[in-house]
């Protein structure tokens, strides 16, 4: 077992686990190191890191020994092209970080042009449900699904993924098991229940006037929701939820998510909600 | 890229669920349809879990029997059945593939619609790749991604409901079919990342409401807007869909070399497919003569009504198709 860091901003890379952590979430954890920083987004193009961000961040962890992760979104065309860019201008300063895809274009870029660079299969991948509004039953250990993924990870493996994440869902096993020769990873402690290219927060900053919605897609963002997260409460589920973004996230019991802690060989702790 | 452009040949996708909806859907122009279908005794094994998208009962073909006579009705009339669920329950996948399999090879259904990876990559390996179609659900988004599903070999790709012109564009390649959103149902958030499910009800209506700290009159707007994705509850004096719509940019579709037109609503009544098709039919027809956006727009407004939809391109699923310009993608500011 090891642990990771989703952190938020730089000022917040000295930090450990420990602080980051939920004490309830807390004593599920065993002691085990860190070993990794995670830095980019996960859920919109738009907060891919600028060249110089990502280079500090780089630098940083190399620094402290850490390995740097680079999360990746479901990208557009141009998404796909700056994230060419941001990873060409990583390897030309020498930094060579894990990516972790959640878009298919995305590992096909790797493959073909930044074939150095470690692969993890991320959360967006395993589309198992996340609902918030359904019960989670415990499992007993042994009991969870590994067939659910299996062909995913098959292919994955022969694509050359070292890793494979996931976050708290409905159903643990979709990380398979230790013989699958993956780093089994896991998110915590916000699960994402839904995420979308019509954001809230980028409707919020725009001027006031017609279609910030019917026009969103194509409207420019300028990423106002970095660094916010908001509380939604809803009538039909008890459990936290929040919005970061354009994603709805929530926090599953830490009884449920002992269960996944159980099953992973890396741990990553999020510092707050963030797309 | 795609090389081959101007395409003539594009196909309106029509949804359906009984053999009694065939013929007045043919009559009103429908080149394919679609369905969904879950095996006989799935329910009893798999509980209320669903085998695509939408409802069983509200929105599916009752049996077997009934698909093959569907099937019959339609003739020579493509029809393709949903397999979309983005997951399944333990064993599923075994028995869908097998289900699958059998609706190819021995009950004439011309493709598969298929989302969840591990069903996909399964009836791949049985040898269907050719006759498998992509779900929106599987978020192709990219060029990189058209082709890494290009390479499993499935047949066609169904683009999701949230692209601009410009990124439907860049998505194309060779070799390859694309399907994109025509008409009807929209979806607040990208269904492909929506890791809830309708049986608990439809998460998003309720979405926002809850919010704290958001301006009032930006979530009245947002309300609004899920009420255009939700159809504006209702449908035209003339008796037609009020919902989102995309049939001014066929004239982008069909130079974009895009394939298929999908009409969505498979648990909407006869009434509401047989004008969603007629509208569907009608625009892609201007097209055909060389009618343009503007050409279109008057036209739809003419047939059904409800003008401030379009004129405020308050329903529009690809309003870009009024911007000018080369690009309308987002802007990047790196």
């Amino acid at each position: 077992m090891e642990y990771g860091l989703r952190i938020a901003t730089l000022e917040s890379a000295f930090k450990n686990p420990a602080d980051v952590c939920d004490a309830a979430l807390l004593k599920h954890c065993p002691d085990a190191p860190l070993t990794a920083l995670y830095f980019g987004s996960e859920f919109c193009q738009e907060l891919l890191p600028r060249n110089n961000e990502a280079n500090t961040f780089c630098t940083h962890c190399a620094t402290r020994n850490l390995q740097a992760v680079l999360l990746t979104p479901v990208v557009t065309g141009k998404g796909l092209k700056r994230l060419d860019r941001l990873l060409t201008s990583l390897a030309e300063r020498g930094w060579f970080p894990a990516v972790v895809f959640n878009d298919w274009g995305v590992l096909e870029l790797l493959r073909s042009k930044h074939a150095d660079l470690s692969r993890h299969m991320g959360r967006l991948m395993n589309r198992g449900l996340r609902d918030p509004r359904l019960n989670m039953q415990a499992i007993a250990p042994g009991g969870e699904n590994t067939e659910r993924g299996s062909g995913i990870r098959k292919l994955a493996s022969s694509l050359g993924v070292s890793a494979v994440e996931s976050d708290a869902d409905l159903e643990p096993g979709f990380l398979g098991t230790a013989n699958d020769g993956f780093t089994r990873t896991l998110h915590l402690p916000f699960t994402f229940v839904s995420s979308g290219r019509n954001c809230l927060e980028k409707a919020a900053a725009a001027s006031v006037g017609k279609g910030i919605f019917t026009q969103g897609l194509h409207s420019a963002c300028s990423a106002p929701c970095r660094g916010v997260y908001r509380q939604e409460i809803r009538q039909d589920t008890q459990k936290p939820l929040w919005r970061a973004g354009n994603t709805v996230f929530f926090e599953a019991p830490p009884a449920w998510i002992a269960r996944h802690i159980e099953l992973a060989d890396r741990v990553v702790f999020h510092e707050q909600p963030m797309p | 890229m795609k090389s081959v452009h101007d395409n003539q040949g594009i196909k309106i996708l029509s949804p359906l669920r009984s053999v009694s909806e065939v013929a007045p859907l043919l009559a009103a122009g429908a080149d394919e349809f679609y369905c969904g279908l879950a095996p006989t005794g799935w329910e009893q094994r798999f509980g209320a879990t669903w085998t695509n998208r939408r409802h069983p009962h509200a929105a599916a073909v009752l049996n077997e029997q009934a698909l093959a006579d569907i099937i019959t009705a339609a003739g020579s009339v493509p029809v393709h059945v949903a397999l979309n669920a983005p997951h399944y329950p333990r064993g599923a996948v075994k028995v869908l593939t097998e289900f699958g399999c059998q609706l190819l090879q021995d009950m004439g259904v011309s493709a598969l619609i298929v989302a969840d990876m591990d069903l996909l990559l399964a009836l791949i390996e049985a040898g269907h790749a050719a006759k498998l179609h992509l779900s929106s659900l599987a978020t192709c988004t990219n060029i990189g991604s058209s082709r890494f599903f290009g390479d499993l070999g499935v047949s066609r790709i169904i683009l999701p409901r949230h692209l601009t012109l410009a990124e439907i564009d860049q998505c194309m390649i060779d070799g390859v079919d694309f399907e994109t959103f025509l008409i009807n149902d929209g979806c607040v958030f990208e269904e492909g990342l929506c890791a809830t499910t309708h049986q608990a009800g439809t998460f998003c209506l309720a979405d926002g409401d809850g919010l704290k700290d958001m301006p009032e009159d930006l979530l009245e707007r947002y309300a609004f807007w899920k009420w255009t994705q939700n159809n504006c509850g209702c449908s035209s004096s003339k008796g037609y869909p009020l919902g989102p719509c995309g049939l001014c940019a066929i004239p982008r579709f069909q130079a974009a070399g895009v394939m298929s037109l999908k009409v969505v609503g498979r648990e909407a009544s006869l009434e509401r497919k047989y004008t969603s098709v007629k509208l569907a039919v009608m625009a892609r027809d201007i097209a055909r003569a060389g009618g343009g956006a503007e050409e279109i727009r008057e036209a739809t407004i003419a047939l059904r009504g409800a003008a401030s939809l379009c004129h405020n391109s308050h329903a529009c699923y690809y309003p870009d198709v009024w911007k000018t310009g080369t690009d309308s993608a987002m802007v990047d500011h790196r």
